[in-house]
């Protein structure tokens, strides 16, 4: 697989505890899979981010997001409306990965491709995410997946 | 002998009963009383050389000239009594019974019939008949707006008015809720203590006015001058608890309209109505209660759910950081400082199960609760399954008893088994720990067994058992909680069973559970 395709891996955690933050970037650093990630800390930033508004004009888009629920200013139910209204936008695998399994029907209304309550211990966390990248980056197809050698 | 025929005149003539006497064949009116045409509202004069058929609405005539009665009298009825309707001058149809014999005198044959104006027992009679029926109608009532309506219903049913109202008080005006025959405005207001009804507010008992136009409370209702002007009142107060807490008011245009009787009728109707307005309201406040306490209920369920997860999201920061300590800088760190950083962690591990348990409270009867078929034996292989690890290493067996097939919501039944039968192996020193599951069918539910021969349970714990996170043994010797046996009985409590158990010290204890064999799912 070449270095190009790999670094599309790109991943956006949205995510406003800087604890969490920490724990996911190295949760994913240990894993196998290489992705690139980023962060922004509310539901307005992921937004502009996923739009390549204002600050973030011209970055790449996300070939998958991990969202947090509970934030302050646009919630992580927020994001998802408006991402998944967004005839452009919608096809951004959104992941949830939250506290609680109470929301789990209302972010599927929403639209969300995935609901995953944060397991409680940091190795079950990697597992997880590892998981988590194994799925949607190289089991499942992505829209816009740059094909390769054909 | 003309002093005696004189007696006899005046017997007949000032007789309480009125008497008719006419010709047998013609039907014609040769004589009457004066009560007779008192009766009828009409001279004797206007009586006597008539045909009797005047005596009667058109509906007693037969073939257009004898009444109905006059025939009957006259063959097979000859002296019984007859009820009967009598119209009088003015077209007001009163009730009689009728008696009647035929007398022969010099070859002409008479008839005399005596009649009896019984139009107010037919009335009471009626009364009577709707105050029964109004009792079956109250018992049924669910708020006091129906018993407006009852009020209403009944009362058109057993007096005529002009107007009927029911009234409330508000400060110190009336205010009428209900009204029948007079639209009232609905910002009319009468000073209670310049009105009939108001002074039944007041005093508590029942006016009885036969003519309003001398009582010096009579309060006009000021609204249409079309409207007819008021002589007779009845204003019944409906007390509940010494307070009035309505008023109902009743009017008429003539004088007299209301009798005493009326009133003992319609007193005896206003207590049933506060009887039945005292139960509505002891109702409505035990619902009001039992809202209440459901709502503190899911409003501390609530609590738990969120103060749970928000406690969570350290307790995870605190694991998470400990682990990458100690991977990261395991090498650097003092052997001393490398049990400190284990220590953290565990301690976090701990109030994680804590703080799950505390959720699994919060859940019950909150959350997975389909009623569904549940085979018994079927589940027990399930927990056996999910208990294999505690079962192998300590050497475990459970036996199982052939267990029925039960309706309950499956996650809280398999909980409560779970709960008992590993407490049943943990808590337990004997060389093959054993727990028995059995049951029995009694006439309402099933009682279960969940037998140990565990450690059994100082009897002055007894009373703590099924309290929240009471850990009876030290952590270390003894993993846990103190949260399972609270999760249990809450469990049993929405079946809508009950819990217990047996134990003695160094032998084992016995937990019991029943579920009622139609359940009924609570609150809890």
């Amino acid at each position: 697989m070449s270095e190009k395709l790999e670094s599309s891996n790109l991943v956006l955690l949205v995510e406003d505890n800087p604890d969490d933050i920490i724990i996911t970037k190295r949760a994913l650093n240990m894993g196998p899979i290489r992705s690139r990630l980023c962060v922004v800390g509310d539901g307005e930033e992921a937004v502009h981010f996923i739009r390549k508004e204002g600050a973030f004009a011209g970055v790449p888009s996300p070939s998958l997001v991990l969202l947090d629920l509970k934030m302050p200013k646009v919630d992580g139910f927020e994001v998802l409306t408006e991402i998944k209204q967004s005839e452009n936008l919608k096809k951004i695998p959104i992941i949830v990965l939250t506290t609680s399994e109470r929301d789990v029907d209302r972010a599927y209304e929403l639209g969300c491709n995935s609901y995953i309550v944060k397991p409680n211990s940091f190795e079950e966390f990697r597992d997880t995410l590892e998981k988590i990248l194994q799925y949607w980056l190289r089991v499942s197809m992505t829209p816009g997946t740059e094909i390769m050698g054909v | 002998m003309g002093g005696s025929e004189e007696i006899y005149r005046k017997l007949f003539i000032e007789s309480m009963d009125a008497i008719f006497i006419g010709d047998a064949r013609t039907g014609i009116i040769i004589d009457c009383n004066r009560a007779a045409c008192e009766l009828v509202g009409r001279e004797k004069s206007e009586l006597v050389g008539q045909h009797q058929s005047i005596l009667h609405p058109a509906s007693e005539r037969i073939d257009g000239t004898m009444t109905r009665t006059f025939l009957q009298h006259m063959t097979d009825k000859e002296g019984e009594v007859l009820e009967a309707q009598v119209v009088t001058k003015t077209g007001e149809i009163r009730d009689v019974a009728i008696k009647a014999n035929i007398i022969e005198i010099r070859e002409n044959l008479y008839v005399q019939g005596i009649f009896r104006d019984v139009t107010d027992w037919k009335r009471y009679e009626g009364q009577m008949r709707a105050l029964h029926i109004s009792a079956d109608k109250l018992a049924v009532t669910k708020s006091v707006e129906e018993i407006y309506d009852i009020i209403l219903d009944i009362i058109r049913s057993v007096l005529g008015f002009e107007f009927l109202g029911i009234a409330v008080r508000e400060g110190e005006s009336v205010h009428y809720v209900k009204a029948l025959g007079i639209d009232i405005p609905p910002d009319f207001r009468a000073p209670i203590d310049k009105s009939i009804a108001g002074r039944a507010f007041l005093t508590g008992s029942t006016q009885l006015i036969n003519d309003a136009k001398i009582d010096p409370d009579y309060h006009v209702v000021e609204v249409d001058a079309s409207i007819p002007s008021m002589r007779s009142e009845l204003a019944i107060p409906i007390v509940v608890d010494t307070k009035v807490e309505l008023v109902i008011n009743i009017e008429s245009t003539k004088l007299n309209a209301f009798t005493r009787r009326d009133k003992d009728m319609l007193d005896a109707f206003a207590d049933r109505i506060a009887a039945s307005i005292k139960i509505i309201r002891h109702e409505e406040e035990l619902q009001h209660y039992i809202e209440e306490l459901m709502r503190s209920n899911r409003d501390l369920d609530e609590y738990t759910y969120v103060v749970s997860h928000d406690l969570k999201a350290p307790l995870r920061t605190i694991r998470s950081f400990s682990y990458l300590l100690l991977k990261d800088l395991g090498d650097e760190i003092s052997e001393e400082g490398r049990d400190y950083l284990h220590r953290i962690a565990n301690a976090a591990i701990n109030m994680d199960a804590l703080i799950e348990d505390l959720l699994l409270l919060s859940r019950v009867g909150r959350k997975f609760t389909n009623v569904e078929e549940v085979d018994l034996n079927q589940l027990l292989r399930e927990i056996e399954g999910d208990l294999k690890p505690i079962i192998a290493q300590r050497k475990a067996r459970v036996v199982v008893n052939e267990l029925p097939v039960v309706h309950v919501p499956k996650t809280w039944m398999k909980q409560l088994l779970t709960n008992l039968i590993d407490n049943g192996i943990k808590f337990n020193k004997s060389e093959v720990p054993t727990v028995e599951v059995r049951f029995e069918s009694r006439n309402d539910d099933y009682m279960f067994a969940v037998r140990d021969n565990g450690i059994g349970i100082p009897e002055q714990y007894f009373d703590k058992i099924f309290k929240l996170f009471e850990r009876l043994h030290p952590r270390e010797e003894y993993e846990g909680t103190g949260a399972g046996l609270a999760i249990c009985k809450k469990i049993v409590d929405y079946f809508g069973g009950q819990i217990w158990f047996e134990s003695r010290l160094g032998e084992g204890s016995t937990f019991f559970f029943t579920i009622p064999s139609s359940p009924k799912l609570g609150e809890v």
